[in-house]
């Protein structure tokens, strides 16, 4: 009887104040963010950008993920000459501002800048399918799949009553288009492609094991904006593909992910 | 010095019965007990030092005994039992012959042998030097002796007899090597080219090279020097890269050096066969006549890579066409020059024409912005590799230093096919500054001068690098409509942040989650669909629906047959009983009730599985109720005879019908 009672009064409570904490994290937030734009505005040396970035970090540290603040976040690494975190964040944003030519400008710009730029990653084959990933975002791009998901079977449903065929093939149709669309979510999922991809953030070399004493990968170290692709973590070490040079363990202090 | 390898051969051998080496130096230990024999072995190993019992010796031989004037032979010296020997001397070669240093080589040996618990080690020293000698007179003579100091000692070798034959004048072949230039630069490219001109042998200006396969005689040779290339030039393709497209599909043709072509699974290796055949040229030959000649070329590139000369030739030809012919073709030199100094300060390190393009992004920013300034370097005809060329110092170009900060003043370029690439990060002092045309400079090896090349203005828009939005106006401004719109001014331009506060909103999406109630909405779709089609099925099939509806029809009859029998139409109500009986039979087995005797009820009865009384009792009740229909009639009497009947019925309905539905599902 008084656990029955407990669980009412936590269901009560969570009940009555949730909606009151979710308000006052998204206020800190928006707080946080604007904070950040005024540190932005009058930064003048790498320090100061880099603690408008730190805010904006704060932002997205529990998961929050926007595509505003990650573009944010992307400039006030740049300006703070750290290459290789503005084009991983850069990264993070354009999946939800696939169209803003500014987050485009500024990606190219981070990439040309960063030192250690390697050649691109090869584009996954099904980018080439799915061509509308460069102009709709990806929530976007989930809600129709899911409304046309939700669609087709009330379209099959109405076919059923009121006997027509031909909406039986539109159920159909709609459900190959919200089949591309779930596979193309699936496919260029932002957790997706954060899972995959690393960018190294300051010079250091990359070995062939796990540890310092093995011999280095490459014949040069690896330099801020080398990106990658992570094939393996393991004892604070990350193994990476480097397109064009090839693969070598670097230490995670020098991986941004 | 070029070394071409150094060799030190270690053999152990353990041989079961014993035979002396000999020819080598030899040094004997003592015999040690076999079960100490690998430690014995090992411990003379680490403390045996390696003795020259045998004097020093030089040995010089020739690759060839005889050869022509202009041919060139190799000249061996072999230096013996000295470890460390210096350079032969061979200034005294330079009177009869050109001299040329090809390399040098050690064949040190050192070998150890266990025998019967006797270890012998054994040590060779020796290193040749090998130079190319090209006579410069004809005649009969000794190469003369050459000298090498060892351990402060002089040392000279035996004189070598050569006889040097004079070229038959001829003009059946003539042979020439033509450079593409005499000189060049560092990665820039050149050509050496052999020109072989064969006199046709018949009347008919047929191909000498097929009137020779015709004739059955071994192809012509060719002897190059440039198969391997000298050292400080590369080719630019591989031998057989090279050759393959040459070789001849006929058979007829010159084999060049030793190359040999492809052999079959039972054929000796033969040497391949070149068609080099470039068409007719006309000569004078030695007699003033001119001669349509038939011109055979091999043409090479080479990339000179360091500064030196270099010697192509001399090529020799030999061959049986009217006559057994020798040609030869004098060597030719190529000088690979350093660019000259002093060197203009915006020298880049290209040798050639280049092309150079200025780009800049973004080109609108603001003061201290960074930016990216590109430049593109494009080779030209006949220009060196772009991998020459070098960041240029662009803090020595005042027009950019005192409008920017250079942050990086040497990148790193990237070559991106044949061009490459500087990427300068900059960033502007001041507004209103723009990219001025950069005068930049590479060697010209033609007018062997430096010349410049100059870049187009790049125009930017560089603003002063003021805050536009206030951030007192900013922090702790949420709900303030005005400052709302404030901040809604993002100006348009890269690095200028979103400032638009309403667009801050979490973007996760949980596609799993989303896909589950999806799928559960599926679910509820299919079920609804299967039971509307489960539905419709049951509700288009008569024959069910009668089975179905069989006991409430005859029920309702027979209440119908009550009514009609209270109103006192004990026939009519006897009719409907008996229609009560017969629908219920025929419903429950899908029959047609008009037409139907009693024994067609009797016999779906028994199938049904009735028991055998209310089969009877049945039977007794549709005899009765057809006396009565049938029989004479008695009202009071009927009424009350009929009211028993139906009771009779509803009780034998209610018995039977179980029986009738059970077996109708079945």
């Amino acid at each position: 009887m008084i656990r029955f009672q407990s669980s009412v009064a936590t269901l009560v409570f969570f009940l009555a104040f949730a909606p009151g904490l979710s308000a006052d994290r998204s206020s800190d937030r928006q707080r946080d963010f604007l904070r950040s734009i005024e540190l932005f505005d009058a930064a003048k040396s790498p320090e100061d950008f880099r603690e408008s970035a730190q805010l904006l970090e704060s932002i997205v540290a529990d998961g929050f993920c926007s595509g505003v603040v990650f573009y944010n976040l992307g400039n006030a690494y740049y300006r703070a000459g750290e290459f290789g975190r503005a084009i991983l964040n850069y990264r993070k944003a354009k999946p939800y501002r696939p169209s803003d030519p500014l987050l485009e400008a500024n990606l190219q710009q981070a990439l040309v800048s960063a030192p250690g730029k390697l050649p691109d990653l090869p584009r996954p084959w099904w980018d080439h399918v799915f061509f509308w990933t460069e102009s709709i975002d990806y929530p976007t791009r989930v809600a129709i799949a899911l409304s046309f998901l939700v669609l087709a079977p009330l379209i099959a449903l109405c076919a059923f009553l009121f006997h027509r065929k031909k909406l039986i093939w539109l159920a159909g149709a709609v459900t190959g288009v919200a089949m591309l669309f779930v596979i193309d979510a699936v496919l260029n999922s932002p957790e997706n492609a954060r899972m995959n991809r690393a960018v190294i953030t300051g010079e250091t070399i990359a070995r062939k094991g796990i540890g310092k004493d093995y011999e280095a990968a490459f014949d040069s170290p690896l330099k801020d904006g080398a990106e990658f692709e992570m094939l393996q973590e393991a004892n604070g070490w990350t193994f990476g593909h480097f397109s064009g040079i090839g693969d070598g363990w670097v230490r995670n202090e020098f991986v941004a992910k | 010095m070029n070394r071409i390898f150094n060799e030190r051969a270690v053999s152990t051998r353990f041989l079961a019965a014993g035979r002396k080496p000999s020819g080598l130096q030899h040094r004997t230990a003592c015999a040690v007990p076999l079960e100490r024999l690998l430690a014995a072995a090992l411990t003379l190993l680490l403390v045996t030092q390696t003795l020259c019992a045998e004097p020093p010796e030089l040995v010089c031989s020739v690759s060839e005994k005889e050869v022509y004037v202009g041919e060139s032979l190799t000249y061996q010296v072999d230096v013996q039992n000295a470890e460390n020997p210096t350079t032969p001397d061979v200034t005294a070669l330079n009177e009869k012959f050109s001299v040329e240093f090809i390399g040098d080589q050690s064949m040190n040996q050192s070998s150890m042998m266990i025998i019967n618990g006797r270890v012998t080690q054994s040590s060779k020293f020796s290193h040749v030097y090998q130079y190319r000698l090209i006579a410069k007179a004809s005649g009969t003579f000794r190469i003369p002796a050459v000298t090498v100091s060892i351990d402060g000692k002089a040392i000279t070798s035996n004189a070598v007899p050569v006889r040097i034959l004079d070229i038959p004048t001829q003009d059946s072949v003539v042979t020439e090597i033509v450079p593409s230039q005499s000189k060049a630069y560092p990665t820039q490219s050149f050509s050496i080219k052999l020109r072989i001109l064969v006199k046709p042998i018949d009347d008919y200006g047929v191909d000498p090279m097929r009137t020779l396969k015709q004739m059955r005689q071994n192809p012509p040779s060719i002897k190059i020097t440039w198969l391997k290339p000298p050292d400080g030039v590369s080719a630019t393709e591989e031998v057989s890269d090279w050759l393959q497209p040459l070789i001849s599909r006929n058979n007829a043709g010159f084999s060049i050096n030793d190359v040999s072509g492809r052999a079959g699974l039972f054929e000796r290796q033969k040497l391949a066969v070149f068609d080099l055949g470039k068409g007719r040229e006309k000569r004078d030959g030695l007699s003033g006549t001119p001669i349509d000649y038939f011109v055979y070329e091999l043409e090479r590139k080479f990339i000179s890579e360091k500064p030196g000369t270099y010697t192509f030739g001399p090529v020799v030809v030999k061959g049986t066409f009217e006559t057994r012919t020798i040609a030869i073709a004098p060597p030719v030199t190529v000088r690979v020059l350093e660019v000259p100094t002093p060197r203009p300060a915006n020298f880049t390190g290209g040798i050639g024409n280049y092309q150079v393009n200025a780009t800049a992004t973004p080109k609108k920013l603001r003061v201290g912005d960074p930016m990216t300034l590109s430049l593109q370097f494009s080779p030209g005809k006949n220009s060196g590799s772009v991998e020459l060329i070098s960041a240029p110092d662009l803090s020595m170009l005042p027009e950019i230093s005192e409008q920017f900060d250079i942050v990086d003043k040497s990148p790193v370029g990237r070559v991106e096919g044949n061009n490459k690439k500087f990427a300068f990060a900059l960033r502007p002092k001041r507004a209103g500054v723009s990219i001025p045309a950069l005068s930049l400079s590479t060697f010209d090896p033609a007018s062997e001068s430096f010349v410049d090349m100059t870049t187009q203005p790049i125009p930017i828009s560089v603003e002063e690098a003021s805050s536009s939005i206030g951030g007192g106006d900013l922090v702790g401004s949420i709900g303030s409509s005005k400052s709302t719109t404030e901040i809604k001014s993002r100006s348009e331009g890269i690095f200028h942040n979103i400032t638009d506060v309403s667009q801050v909103r979490d973007q996760r999406l949980d596609l799993l989650s989303g896909l589950k109630w999806v799928g559960g909405l599926w679910l509820c779709t299919g079920i609804a669909i299967a039971s509307l089609v489960a539905w419709r099925r049951q509700s288009s099939d008569v024959e069910r629906l009668r089975r179905v509806s069989a006991r409430r029809n005859a029920l309702s009859k027979l209440a119908d047959a009550k009514s009609m029998l209270s109103q006192g139409q004990s026939k009519e109500s006897l009719r409907e009983v008996r229609a009560a009986i017969l629908g219920l039979v025929a419903d429950t087995g899908n029959g047609i009730a008009e037409g139907m005797t009693t024994n067609d009820v009797n016999t779906a009865l028994k199938a049904a599985g009735v028991p055998n009384e209310e089969q009877i009792r049945l039977q007794v009740l549709l005899e009765r109720i057809e006396s009565a229909e049938y029989g004479v009639s008695d009202t009071a009497s009927d009424t009350a005879d009929s009211a028993l009947l139906v009771s009779e019925a509803t009780e034998l309905l209610n018995r039977v019908s179980p029986f009738l539905e059970r077996r109708s599902q079945r």
